[in-house]
Formats: structure tokens, sequence, C-alpha cells
């Protein structure tokens, strides 16, 4: 009778959005090792992104990740302007401040739902999506869309955010902070709740500094690293915010970080609405000379990166993206040990994996025992050892 | 005095149940989309003037151009458009927008593809397209008194005033300096007119 | 035992308050749970049909058995899960004091019958050669063991207080008798009917579907009867131990009472299934074992001590 079984977690599987597959095997009910596979959700978006003119890849950045899907095409054309050498004006820095922030509450808020929805608090999760409504309908009227806002552009911004926007964003603002801070105490105060979500998937400060974590998950084991005070971008060095961290790194801690930044978020918007100049929203671009450029921002999970190299054509040479998910995955190693099945779940939701952002590339490794699969480097030795023999 | 937290649960549950649901029983029910909204495009035939520059720059290829005879056809094929709005920034003319309609809901397959069909002006020697009749209208409206430079454009006009279609069919013969005067593509023009064809001013 | 008897039993047995009976007030009391968790939730809840709809879709469709699974057992498991909670129906009163079969010694195989839903979903998960439906089949062992001690106590204390083991007489009001018993036997039932928070066999976002992965069609349409059966019955047996009410003579209305009865508790387990989330298992145990335990053994050592003389 095998003392271990092995329990697949993906690539289908109810908690996950995703497809991914974790092999976790279990001893009665603890996890005593993980396997991750990632790889699923590869689509090829850079080898795209060299047949396309620079203006058509600000779309198809924007599909990488439904949820961050205004991260992208915001380090992207960020990574341009580096090359291009232009500044966009100082309104479109404060709109892509406000979209960035509004784009944060959303996923943290969608994040939040999923969470209570994967402890069996499904009461938790409609209400925190019927709180998370009226910042897509803000999207809706400001953007155009609840999704894929094709906001960015390069040089600046496509929309502008009109004088009766502004009125209904700091109405919707105001309510989101209310029915925030009661799904907070919520959250803090409910035992059962405190009994899924404490000292569960404890992610410890030297472990999250040696897989190198970012975003909410590093903050909530004790790092104090954000891209928005690190590599200010947009308008982040004209307001004021502070950056929550919390130091037990377990699944409680994470929550409250990310509660936490939707109210900070609440604060930016505000002040950047308050601040805003008028003036132009984009400045004009025409063409993008022989170089390279990276641009960085905070995306809802941690730092996001884009570099572009160009050669002077309209398409260009090299675009490759760091997702913030793929430095947070293999965390998931000393998170889910020594933890229970009916844990795993909510521990791999913890750290918030958007595998879309994720897979850029695929991972072929080779396993020993009785099924081999062989890595690429040893196929193209078997054939060429082939040739040799028929010549 | 805060009450116990599961005392305010409980009120915002039955809150909750005595109110209307949050939810909009759609499709029973209406739900409009806001103002703003980038719903499915839209051409306008009257404006269209068939320049291309919307498929140049749709990020999917939705949209296309395709030149067969006199015919000039813009198609959109809505399974690819992502509704973002490119072929409204860059339309001249505005003759394509966005509707406000979400619902691009088809049981037949040629409800999916709508199009524009336009006259084609073709090169006289080569047959090559030069532009649409609407596009060759419009730059002489913008040109003003300028479009006289051109002899195609001068040939245009003509057509146009004397009420007939300034398409005419192509003749593969020779190219040679009395051409000028015809309606000529750009490299057929150069040829006419830069090309040494040998004519010299008999004194 | 004449044709008669014979015929009348089977009446009872098949139609009221048996199969048919059990059956549709089951459907509509689940029907009743849904619609109420999703107005809690603001959403619209699905129409008063869905239930019914849902089985007779299910009962319609193909059931597909897996290749390595054991095949007697994994058909089998939710046969005998219905045609115990049928067999329960016979022994739980509706709307009178006394059962429709009831005999001496009734109280302890109605409590076996209903224990024999629970052993049919460990002996399906467990046949059903899917490690996800092992591991509900364990976790269905884990809550069964904690929360049938409670359930039996419960049920004993008002046996010793009644000083007899026949059903009938141990039907009362006698919540204000005993009422921390009666706190402890609904959060039994609320655990025997896998609802919110012990909804920890079926978690669907933890383990797939937990014992029920494997099953489809005309066997998991069985298992959802069953399911909906036991919602009702449980609640008439809460029902019918500590609330049975002042007995009218007219036998219709005492029903109708007894059903409004059974509403009113409906309420209260989606009112509790809405506001909390799912615990773990190892929780699950030390709560039935610590604070329910608690609770019953007050009660039963209240009824006992003046049994016993001391």
């Amino acid at each position: 009778m095998p003392r271990f079984a092995t329990v697949p977690i993906g690539p289908y599987h109810p908690a996950l959005k995703e497809p991914e597959l974790f092999k976790l095997k279990v001893e009665g009910e603890t996890v005593v090792d993980v396997d991750i596979r990632i790889g699923y959700n590869h689509r090829g978006i850079e080898k795209l992104s060299e047949s396309m003119t620079y203006h058509q890849i600000t779309f198809l950045v924007e599909r990488i990740c439904g949820i961050c899907s205004n991260i992208h095409p915001l380090c992207y054309v960020q990574a341009a302007e580096a090359i291009a050498g232009i500044e966009p004006p100082e309104r479109a820095l404060y709109i892509r401040t406000i979209i960035e922030e509004l784009e944060r509450i959303h996923s943290h808020l969608l994040w939040l739902g999923i969470g209570a929805h994967i402890i069996g608090f499904d009461t938790l999760f409609m209400w925190v999506w019927k709180i998370r409504e009226p910042v897509l309908d803000i999207f809706e009227a400001v953007c155009g869309n609840r999704q894929t806002y094709a906001m960015m552009k390069i040089g600046g911004v496509r929309r502008d955010i009109k004088e009766e926007h502004t009125q209904m964003i700091l109405k919707i603002m105001d309510e989101t902070e209310r029915a925030t801070r009661s799904v907070i105490n919520m959250v803090l105060e409910d035992p059962v709740a405190r009994a899924r979500l404490e000292g569960v998937g404890v992610l410890t400060k030297e472990d999250a500094r040696k897989y190198c974590t970012v975003g909410p998950t590093a903050r909530g084991s004790g790092l104090n690293i954000d891209a928005r005070k690190d590599h200010p971008h947009a308008a982040y060095d004209l307001v004021d915010f502070k950056v929550p961290v919390m130091t037990e790194g377990d699944v409680l801690a994470k929550t409250v970080v990310r509660l936490e930044e939707i109210l900070e978020s609440i604060s930016i918007i505000k002040q950047a609405l308050d601040a805003m100049p008028s003036g132009d929203i984009a400045t004009e671009f025409k063409e993008m000379p022989p170089g390279e450029g990276v641009g960085m921002a905070e995306a809802p999970r941690g730092e996001d990166i884009h570099y572009l190299k160009s050669n002077g054509t309209n398409m260009p040479e090299r675009h490759k993206i760091r997702a913030p998910s793929y430095m947070n995955i293999p965390s998931l190693k000393p998170q889910l040990m020594n933890y229970e099945i009916a844990d795993a779940p909510i521990i791999i939701a913890s750290i918030d994996p958007c595998f879309s952002c994720t897979d850029r590339i695929t991972v072929v490794d080779a396993r020993d025992g009785k099924s081999k699969t062989l890595s690429w480097d040893e196929l193209v030795y078997l054939s060429r050892r082939k040739t040799r023999r028929l010549k | 005095m805060r009450l116990p937290y599961k005392i305010r649960e409980l009120a915002e549950a039955v809150r909750a149940s005595v109110n209307k649901p949050y939810t909009v029983r759609y499709p029973f029910e209406p739900s409009p989309a806001p103002e703003g909204f980038r719903g499915k495009p839209q051409f306008d035939e009257t404006k269209c003037i068939g320049c291309g520059a919307c498929v140049e720059g749709c990020p999917t290829g939705a949209l296309s151009l395709t030149d067969e005879g006199d015919i000039r056809i813009i198609e959109l094929f809505y399974g690819r458009c992502i509704m973002c709005g490119q072929c409204v920034e860059r339309c001249p003319v505005e003759a394509i927008k966005l509707t406000t309609e979400y619902s691009i809901v088809y049981s037949a397959k040629e409800e999916v593809i709508t199009s524009v069909r336009l006259t084609l002006v073709r090169c006289e020697v080569c047959g090559a397209p030069i532009a649409t009749v609407e596009q060759l209208r419009w730059i002489i409206e913008k040109l003003g008194a300028l479009a006289l430079s051109n002899p195609t454009l001068i040939a245009v006009m003509q057509d146009l005033a004397l009420g007939k279609m300034p398409t005419r069919p192509p003749r593969a013969k020779e190219i040679d300096r009395g051409d000028v005067i015809r309606i000529l593509c750009h490299k057929c023009r150069r040829r006419a007119m830069a090309v040494d064809h040998g004519w010299r001013v008999k004194y | 035992m004449d044709v008669a008897d014979i015929g009348v039993m089977l009446l009872n047995l098949l139609v009221y308050p048996g199969f048919v009976f059990t059956a549709v007030m089951g459907l509509l009391f689940f029907w009743l749970v849904r619609k109420l968790l999703a107005r809690f939730q603001w959403r619209v809840g699905p129409p008063i049909y869905q239930t019914f709809a849902d089985v007779i879709k299910l009962l319609s469709k193909e059931s597909v058995v897996p290749e390595n699974a054991n095949r007697f057992m994994f058909v089998a498991a939710p046969v005998f899960a219905l045609a115990a909670v049928t067999l329960a129906m016979l022994l739980i009163p509706v709307g009178a004091k006394n059962p429709a079969f009831g005999f001496i010694g009734d109280i302890i195989v109605l409590i076996y019958l209903l224990t024999i839903p629970s052993v049919a979903i460990i002996i399906g998960g467990s046949s059903s050669a899917n490690p996800f439906g092992a591991i509900g089949a364990s976790r269905e062992i884990g809550l069964t063991i904690a929360y049938e001690l409670g359930l039996v106590l419960s049920v004993l204390t008002l046996c010793v207080d009644a000083n007899s083991l026949l059903v009938e007489s141990v039907t009362g009001f006698n919540f204000l008798k005993y009422p921390l018993a009666a706190v402890a036997l609904f959060i039994c039932v609320v655990a025997k009917l896998g609802i919110t928070p012990f909804d920890i066999p079926e978690a669907k976002t933890e383990i797939m579907a937990g014992p029920y992965t494997e099953y489809s069609g005309r066997l998991l349409g069985i298992f959802k009867l069953t399911h909906a059966m036991l919602l009702f019955a449980l609640s008439s047996l809460f029902v019918s131990l500590f609330f049975a009410g002042p007995f009218t003579g007219n036998y219709v209305v005492d029903v109708l009472v007894h059903l409004v009865k059974c509403v009113l508790v409906v309420v209260v387990i989606a009112v509790v299934a809405a506001a909390n989330p799912r615990l773990r298992i190892d929780q699950a145990l030390r709560f039935f074992w610590g604070f329910v335990f608690v609770l019953a053994l007050i009660d039963f050592m209240r009824a006992l001590i003046p049994v016993l003389g001391w």
C-alpha cells in the first residue's frame, strides 16, 4: 500500500482560474512535496510582437492578461517612449496613474472574492463583487469597456477624463471606501475566516528574498519593495501614499496588505483628480530610432517589466515581457510544504497567480524514472547522431 | 457601539433579501451601455472614401481591403474585431464609428461581415489601382486650386464635370510622353514625364 | 397480515409519507435553501421548478462507471442510500405523535437508517478509483465520526427522559426542557446534510466534488434526490423531537403546521449557510468533539441524574 498519494491540482480544477499543474505529494492530508508545471497558456506573444507595428502591439499586450490589462500596455508604451525619447504631457501622466490605481482596486476586490469563494464563503464572494461593480462602471464610462481599456498610446493616453466623469469617480470612490472598510472588519473579525487564513501558507522573509518574490506576496512577508516608490513612473512622484507591509507572511497578512492597498489607491485617485492640470493628453510620435528601452510598472501582483529593442523599422526586433507572477510561482514550494490539501487552493490563490501573464517560456524538463521526457538538446543530439550514422 | 460581527452580517443579509436583487435580468430587461462605450463599429457609406487608413491601423486584421476590377471593397469581419477604436482614430472623414451595441450575436455567416463597395480608378497603362473616385474627389476638394497641378486630377475633374465615372480601361501599350495627360499611377507618371523618350525641339 | 395491510404499508412506503411525498417536499425545501442563499447575496435565485428539473435531467442521462472502479459498490451505494432514507421516513412522525409504523426500539433503527446515506457516500467515494474520491471519502468518515456522537447523545437524552425507546413517546415540545440538546442536534443535522460550514466532503473548490467526482447521470441523480429527501427527513425529525406542537385533532391541519415548522428550520439552516465559510476537517472534528459534545453532555446529565436517583 503506497504511503504517498499524488494529488494533482490542475490543469483543470475548480479552484484555479487558469490552467496550471501542481502535483502535490501527500501523506494523508499533509503535503510533503510540490511539483509545479507551467506553460499551458503559452500563446507566442513575444514572437507575434516582432511582426506587428508599434501601434498595433499596444493592443496585443493588453490581451496578455484580463485583470492586469492596463499594466502591460503602460509598461510597453513606457519602454517605447524611452527609445523614442519623448515625454508625455503632465495631464497624461495623471490619467495614467488614475487608471492604474483603479485597476489595482478592481483587481484586489476580484481577488478577495475568489479567495472567499475558495474557502467556501460564497456570501462574501458575492458581496465583494457587488462592491466591485461600480468600479467597472467607471471604466465603462471613461475608457469604453469594463476590461481591455485601450487607453494607452505611445506619447500619452487616448481618451480624456471629462468633468462629469470626475464627479462620478469621486462619488464611487467614497462608496467603495466605506464598503472596503466594512469588508476589512468582516475578514478580520469572523472567527471561521480567521481560522482558515491565519497561520496558513507562511512565507518567511528569507525565503521571500531568496525566491525574489514581488508585490503583495513579498510585502506580506516583510519586504518593503514597490515599483511605484523604487522606480517612479507616471505621476507617482507627484502624489503622496504609503506602502502597506506586514511581517507575518501568512495568507491573512497578504489579504490585509491587499485590502490596505485598496484604501491607499482610493486616496491616490482623489489626490490625482485634484491635482490634474488641464492640457494635452498626448505628444506627437512620428518615428522610432534604433535603441533599447525598458518600461516598469507595479501591477496588482507585483512588478512588471517590458524590454523593447528597435532597429529603426516600424516593427520591433525583440520584445521581452516579464510578468510578476513568474517570480511568485516558484515561491509556492515553501508555502505549500507541510500544510494540508484543504489549504492548498487558498495558498495558491494567496499569491494571486496570473498564469496568463506568466507563460512566456515553456519549460521542458527531463524526469528520471520509468517515463523519460527528452529535452530539446537531447533530441538535437540524437538526430545529429543519426545523421552521422547515415552518412 | 459596534454590534458583534455576526449580527452586522445578518443585518446585511436581511437587507439584501428584502431589496431588489442587484443583478439585472438581462436579456429580459434591457441593460444599455453608457455613452462612451466602445461597441461594434459601423460604416457610414456616404462618407467613406476608401483610403484604407483604417485597414492599416487595425491590430487584428479584422478590416481588409480588396481591389476587384473596378470595385474596391473594404470588409469588416466582426469575429476578429476587438473594438479598440484605432480605425475611428485614423479615419480622415469619420466614416466609421463605434456604436454602443455590445451584443454581436449572429446566426448566419453573412451577418458577421459588413462591407463598403466603392468605384476604383485604375491606371490607364498598367492597371494598378490609384484611388477611389470618392478619395479623388476629397483630394480635389482639399487641394482647391492646387489640384490643377496634377494631370490625373485634371482628367478626373473633367470626367466628373461631364457626369461620367473616370474609370478608363487599361491599354497595355508602350508608355510615351504624350500619355502625360492620362490618368496614370505614380510609377507610370514618372516613366512618362521623367524618362527621355527622345522628343527634341526642332529649330 | 392480510392483503389490505400490505397494501397500506406499500402505500405508506411509496407515496405518503414515503417516497413521493418526501421527494417532492425535499426538493421544494432544497429550492428554498438555494433561493434564500441567492437573495442574501443580492442575486435573483432559481425559479421554483429548478431542483425538479435538475433531478429529472440527471435521471435521464447515462451513467459512466470508471474502468478501475469496483462496479458493484459504485452502483449499489446510491441505491442503498435512497432505500434507507425512504424507509426512515416510515419511522419519522409527520404531523402526529406516532410515526407510520412504530415498534419498540424503533428509535435505534431510525438512527441506524439515517447513518446509511453517509456510509453510502463513503463507499461510493472509495470505490470510484479517483484520488479526489478517496480524499472525499476520508473526509466523510472524519465528519461522520465527528457528528454522530452529538446526534446520538441528544436523541438518547430524550429517550432517557421519556424512559422508552419508542419514537412516539419521545416526540413532543421538548425544546423548553432541553434547549442545549436541541442546539446540539441542530448543528449535527447541518453537518449531516453537508451544508456550509460543514460541506467538507463535497468541497467544490478544493477537491473537485469529493466522493461524487466520478458519479454522473442516473447515479448522481439518485444521490441528489437522496440529499434532498434527507433534508426533509432530518428537519422533520428535528421538529418532531423538539418542536412537535399542540396537536389539534384535524390531521390535515397538523400536517400543515408541521410543514410550516420545517420551513422555519430550513430558513435557519439557510441563514447559517450564508453567513459562514467552510471549516477544515480537523477544525470540524475539534469543534464537534469539544463544543457540541459538551452541550449534548450537559443535557444528557440533566436527564440522567433524576433517573439514576443521585
